[in-house]
Formats: C-alpha cells, sequence, structure tokens
C-alpha cells in the first residue's frame, strides 16, 4: 500500500518496509544512529534513503540542512564525485549512439592527447630526478571510465604522497590545473587541453588512480555530442528519469533548498562552512554551489541533487538500464558497466579496499574474501566528498542513499559503511 | 601476384598498420614512438602572444612561424600549458629551442642558451580602482609602493621589491589577476596587451576598473632561446636572426604587428625596443 510522505514538501510514494521484504523497526536503527550523530555534533543533519524491489520503504531527514533549516526530503545536497556515475552513463550514450568505443584512443576526439608522456623518477644520485617517456599506448575512453589513465587528482598527494606524485602534481600546479572542487572560470575544454599535454603518473592502464578522468569525459561528451555537457545531461538523463532536482547550477527559485555545508571535528564541534576549505592541495568550495552559473561543468564534480533524484538514477541501472517505462541503457550495457573484470588485477582502493573493482563508473564489490562488512559480491557504489554515498545490491534489489554535507570527507567511512549494514540487515525476507 | 593486387594488398596493408584514427579493438601503439624529435621546440601558452586556442597561435608565435617559413628552416613547435614542462624538454631532451619570457634559466642552461628577442614589449603596474580610489602614487620610483602587496611569478627576480619593502605574493598571471580584483594584491606587473586580454576574458564590465600606472615600469623581452647543445642550435639561430632582419626590413614583421595590436601602434617604438640589449 503506497502512503504519501507528508512531513515534507516532497511527494513521494512510499510503502510499508514489510510490502518489500525489509523490517521497519530494523529500518528505524539507521534514524537512530544518525540521530545519535547529530546529537553529538558529529554531523549536522542527513537525509538517507533506502528501496527495495523497486519502491521506497524509508525515507529519513533530520538534523539541520542550515542554521535555522531544518533537513527534508528534498534537500538539495552537493553530491561531488557521485557526478562521476552519471558521467559515465552520459559516455555509455554515446556508445550505445554509435558515437564513440571505449576503446577507443581519446586523442581521436581530443587531438591534445596525442604523443603523451609518462614521468619516470631517476634513480637517486642522478642528475635530474625525472625523465619523460612516450605512453606505450595512448590513453583509451575506457582508461578515463576505469581511473585507468595515468592522470590524477591534485589532491591525492595528501592521501598518497610520493615523490613522483608531487612531481607530477607540481605540473598541475604550474598549469593551472584544479581538481574542479571549485568551480574554476574557465570552460572545461580550456582546462581538459592543458591538462593533457601534463606528463601521466603512470602508463595508461597500468596504474588505478582515481582523478580527473571524469572530468576529461565531461568535455568528451561536448566533443562527441555536440552540446554543451550540462545540457546533454539534462536532455539525456535527468530529463528523461524525472530527475527534476539535479542541477550543474543552481536555479534561483531552489537556492533555498540547498544545504549547507558543515565543519565537524568529529568530536562535537560544528561550524557553518563560509569560505573556502583549503588542505594543501585540496581545495573545496562548498560555497561556490550557490552560484546561479558558470562556465565549468565538472564530470567530476559539479552535479546538485537530491536523496529521490540519485535514487531514480541507481533505480535505472538496478532495473538494468529502464526506470517507469522509460529505457536509458540497454540490459547489456548495464552488465558492462557493472562488471568486475575490467581493470585486472588493479583494485579500487580509495572508498573501500582490496576486494573492490572499478567497472564503468563506480566501484564494485568483487568477493568476500576481503574485508568487507556487508552486501554481496556484485554490488556497486560510490561517494562524495561532503559526505554523500550511495549503494546499489542488484542480488537483494535494494538502493541505499546517504546525503550529508560534512567536512572532512575521511571521518564518515564508518559512519557510511554501518548504514548500508543496518539497511542491508534490515532485509528479513 | 599481378602488380595491382600487389598495389591494393600494400595500400590495404598500410591502411591497416598505419591508420591514426583506428577505432578497432586492440592494443595500440602511440605515434610519439616514431616521431623523430629533432627538431621540436617548445612554448608556453601566454595568450595573446603564445595561444593555442586561436589560428595563428598568437602573435609570438605567428613572428616566429613567419621566420621558419620564409628561411625554410625546419621545426615543430609544441605550445604546452607549464613553462617547467618547457625548461624540461630544453634542458633534458635537447630541444632545438624553446619560446617565450622570463626563462629564469639556472646557471648550466644558461651557458647553452642563446637568446634572440623578437617582440619587446612595455609593461606596466596596474592596480585595481575600487581598492586604491585615489591611485596608488606610483612615480617610476619602486620606494613609492612601499607597503604594497606585489604579485609575480613564480621563479621572478623579486629582491628589487622586497628591498624596497614591498610584500610579495606569487602565484599563476590569471590567479594574480583574480587576486587584484579580490584585493588580495595591490599591485600586479604584465604588458598592456596581455592584462587587457585576461580582463576581457574574466571580468569583461569591469575593463575601466584596473588602471594602469604611468610611467612604464620596464618592458619584456619575448623570443626564442636556442640551444647550442643542440646539433642545429648554432647554425639555426644565425639563420634565425638573418631570417628576422629580413622579416623587419621587408615589411611583413610590422604587418603582422598591426594585424594582431590595430592600426594605431607605433610600430617603430617596438623595432627600436628590439634593438636593445637583453
Amino acid at each position: 500500500m503506497s502512503l504519501l510522505y507528508c512531513s515534507v514538501a516532497l511527494s513521494v510514494d512510499q510503502v510499508k518496509p514489510e510490502t518489500v521484504g525489509l523490517s521497519k523497526i530494523r529500518l528505524e536503527r539507521i534514524s537512530q544512529l544518525i540521530d545519535q550523530h547529530i546529537a553529538q555534533k558529529k554531523i549536522a543533519g542527513a537525509v538517507t534513503l533506502v528501496a527495495r524491489k523497486g519502491k521506497i520503504a524509508y525515507l529519513h531527514s533530520s538534523g539541520l540542512a542550515d542554521i535555522d533549516k531544518p533537513m527534508q526530503a528534498d534537500t538539495i545536497f552537493r553530491i561531488v564525485s557521485m557526478t562521476k556515475p552519471i558521467t559515465s552513463t552520459a559516455i555509455m550514450l554515446l556508445y550505445e549512439q554509435g558515437k564513440l568505443l571505449p576503446s577507443d584512443p581519446v586523442a581521436k576526439y581530443i587531438p591534445e592527447f596525442q604523443n603523451q608522456k609518462v614521468l619516470v623518477m631517476q634513480p637517486e644520485g642522478s642528475d635530474f630526478p625525472y625523465k619523460l617517456l612516450p605512453v606505450k599506448r595512448d590513453v583509451t575512453i575506457h582508461d578515463l571510465l576505469t581511473h585507468t589513465s595515468g592522470i590524477l587528482y591534485l589532491a591525492s598527494t595528501g592521501w598518497f604522497p610520493d615523490a613522483k606524485r608531487e612531481q607530477v602534481i607540481s605540473f598541475y600546479r604550474d598549469a593551472g590545473i584544479t581538481d574542479g572542487f571549485c568551480r574554476p572560470d574557465e570552460t572545461i575544454g580550456s582546462m581538459v587541453k592543458r591538462l593533457a599535454k601534463l606528463p601521466l603518473y603512470a602508463q595508461p592502464g597500468e596504474k588505478w588512480e582515481y582523478s580527473l578522468s571524469a572530468d576529461v569525459l565531461g568535455y568528451l561528451v561536448e566533443v562527441v555530442s555536440g552540446m554543451k555537457f550540462d545540457k546533454f545531461v539534462q536532455t539525456q538523463i535527468f530529463d528523461p528519469l524525472k530527475m527534476t532536482d539535479s542541477h550543474f547550477y543552481i536555479p534561483e527559485t531552489k537556492l533555498a533548498r540547498l544545504s549547507a555545508d558543515w565543519n565537524s571535528d568529529w568530536k562535537g564541534s560544528l561550524s557553518r562552512v563560509t569560505g573556502p576549505l583549503i588542505d594543501g592541495d585540496l581545495a573545496l568550495c562548498p560555497n561556490d554551489a550557490y552560484a546561479l552559473s558558470g562556465q565549468y561543468l565538472s564530470g567530476g564534480a559539479s552535479v546538485l541533487s537530491t536523496a529521490y533524484d540519485y535514487y531514480r538514477f541507481a533505480q535505472m541501472f538496478l532495473n538494468m538500464g529502464e526506470l517507469d517505462g522509460v529505457r536509458i541503457l540497454s540490459r547489456k550495457t548495464v552488465e558492462l558497466m557493472t562488471a568486475t573484470n575490467h581493470t585486472g588485477d588493479l583494485d579500487a582502493t580509495l572508498l573501500h579496499s582490496k576486494g573492490w573493482k572499478f567497472g564503468l563508473g563506480f566501484a564494485i564489490q568483487q568477493d568476500r574474501s576481503h574485508n568487507v562488512d556487508s552486501g554481496d559480491a556484485g554490488v556497486f557504489e560510490w561517494a562524495g566528498y561532503y559526505s554523500t554515498r550511495f549503494s546499489v545490491n542488484p542480488k537483494e534489489q535494494t538502493v541505499t542513499i546517504f546525503l550529508s554535507q560534512t567536512s572532512p570527507f575521511g571521518a564518515h567511512f564508518g559512519l557510511w559503511d554501518k548504514i548500508t549494514a543496518l539497511s542491508t540487515s534490515a532485509i528479513v525476507d | 601476384m599481378k602488380l595491382t593486387n600487389k598495389l591494393i594488398y600494400l595500400f590495404c596493408l598500410s591502411t591497416f598498420l598505419f591508420s591514426a584514427n583506428s577505432s578497432a579493438t586492440g592494443p595500440r601503439v602511440a605515434p610519439s614512438l616514431f616521431v623523430e624529435n629533432k627538431n621540436m621546440m617548445y612554448a608556453l601558452q601566454y595568450p595573446p602572444f603564445i595561444d593555442s586556442n586561436t589560428q595563428q597561435h598568437g602573435l609570438l608565435f605567428e613572428l616566429i612561424n613567419n621566420v621558419f617559413n620564409s628561411e625554410k628552416m625546419e621545426g615543430v613547435i609544441n605550445i604546452l600549458p607549464s613553462q617547467n614542462m618547457v625548461k624540461y624538454y630544453f634542458s633534458q631532451e635537447n630541444a632545438l629551442a624553446m619560446i617565450g619570457h622570463d626563462f629564469n634559466l639556472n646557471t648550466i642552461d644558461r651557458k647553452k642558451s642563446l637568446f634572440i628577442p623578437v617582440l619587446v614589449v612595455d609593461e606596466y603596474y596596474f592596480h585595481y580602482q575600487p581598492s586604491f580610489e585615489q591611485g596608488l602614487g606610483w612615480n617610476g620610483n619602486l620606494s613609492s609602493l612601499k607597503g604594497k602587496t606585489y604579485g609575480a611569478n613564480k621563479g621572478d627576480d623579486v629582491s628589487a621589491y622586497k628591498k624596497a619593502g614591498i610584500t610579495v605574493k606569487y602565484a599563476r598571471v590569471t590567479a594574480l589577476l583574480k587576486q587584484l580584483q579580490q584585493g588580495k594584491l595591490d599591485i600586479i606587473r604584465e604588458p598592456e596587451i596581455t592584462l587587457n586580454n585576461l580582463v576581457n576574458r574574466f571580468f569583461p564590465d569591469q575593463s575601466s576598473l584596473f588602471v594602469k600606472q604611468e610611467p612604464k615600469a620596464g618592458v619584456m623581452p619575448m623570443g626564442i632561446v636556442f640551444n647550442t647543445s643542440h646539433t642545429d642550435g648554432k647554425k639555426t639561430a644565425k639563420q634565425f636572426q638573418a631570417g628576422l632582419n629580413k622579416l623587419i626590413t621587408s615589411g611583413r614583421y610590422q604587418e603582422i604587428l598591426h594585424q594582431h595590436l590595430g592600426e594605431q601602434v607605433n610600430i617603430e617604438h617596438f623595432v627600436k625596443q628590439l634593438k636593445g640589449k637583453y
């Protein structure tokens, strides 16, 4: 039986959890966990959604979206890196239209990617610290989709410091490359063309490195489709999926629904972020999300969305490419995107540890022989820098979405893992 | 096999082996492995003088390209976004030359470099009018800017600024402009056409707020640095200098400047400055 979720403006068809094999009491444990974190001032607020068998069974919003503004189910969030699966979907739409192949060299569409070089450190005591060697093969679209292109994020100097990375990033800085978390005052094409001329960190296909690859994909969409990236995504993904609250730049009428970002020391000190957050090479500008327009359309970070909208996107994948009778992708393309054998022995170890592989846009749980807390082989998911995460379990037909806006990023892994564990353990059929 | 068949076979084979845009799935070998880098030159992107986003690739690029073409000299210019990469190819890959300005070379690289100025432009200090409504008080002497904050490019020699009691902050040129507009910097120093180019790009509706200070701050010599360690370095440099002289005497140099800077510019001023020592 459908109920109207009436505590908020958003009208969402929500079912009793038991009708889809979920326990209401067990789902309430998620509310308790989140409310506890809010009471302890670890986070300001959150929206959490659990759906099963194509029905939303749990939608919980609590805490604050902004000072004196309660969190609502339709609060809009900076989903940052959860933009990446949307960008990958845009690429796969072009693939299905016969306009590109994942195996194509990127240089076929963006000539600046020709004749790329890879930075190789020289032995200690050498006259010069590094050499730039030719790539063994061109970077392909597949490399970009799987983050094996050899491109980096500047912020990675903080995650995995090493001399070679530092050297590559020094070229990024010199060329004015940014991670796109602050919205640069230039077009995506202008940045990508500069990036293409800088040395790679590793030979294409030889290392998994979470990176600006999705930003390159965003520009590739523009080049191949002839449309601006945001317009392509709007007309080919957001409109058909009725993701009416998903935007690259927020419309003025929805400004009041945008959540603030909060700085948390995870010990009870919580403050609203008022300016840029700079930590070494990591530069975050949460307040850029209030901009009504701009040039930069990051395929890795720009989208603003709601729990309900992102549920619709995730449910489309769970339905093998269609939602509400509208087909976005074919079953075979979804299978291709969620396959675990794209990167060989390379693990996607940023969000998870070993045992997770990267498909064409998400991390996918490959097995249970590693340190995993919940879910099944085949679960695919990704997260965003201001503490957002989604997880899709094809075997159990579940979608779990958690959206908060809290910095810094690193403290949230435990909370996210517990939420997915609790949503999984709410399955009772 | 008949000759026609052989030719068809060879054509098909060559198409298969050398197709740059092959889209079939399979391993690919990058063309860069087969490119001979004998006469490679590297230039730093610096609009509007060197600009990979425009058809003629900028004023300086066009002047140099004209000399190479008219003298039938061989060379490939690769425009890069990073000065450090330009310098790497010069010092470590024995590139024929590098193109740009303010190279800030180390002693070893300086010894093997032969600089030929191609264009010398006036540089001015600029301030953002809302930050200094009464002006900066610049009188041609750095001491008049004491206590101000100056935005410099990394690697610039800023000792004179520090000696004059001026605080120095470093950034890329676009970041310098933005910091000037945000009030984080008091002054920057650029050629007027560089500043106008940037202001038109980033602050088109505020062009009157970026105020040029007279007298000029100095000059920026731009040009080509030949690598004397390169087999053809000295020979090409000599040939280039002769070609540049011919370009000026033929009037083509002046024509190109007019095309890029407008008919109103005083070309003789540029030609005169080019004869200086840099």
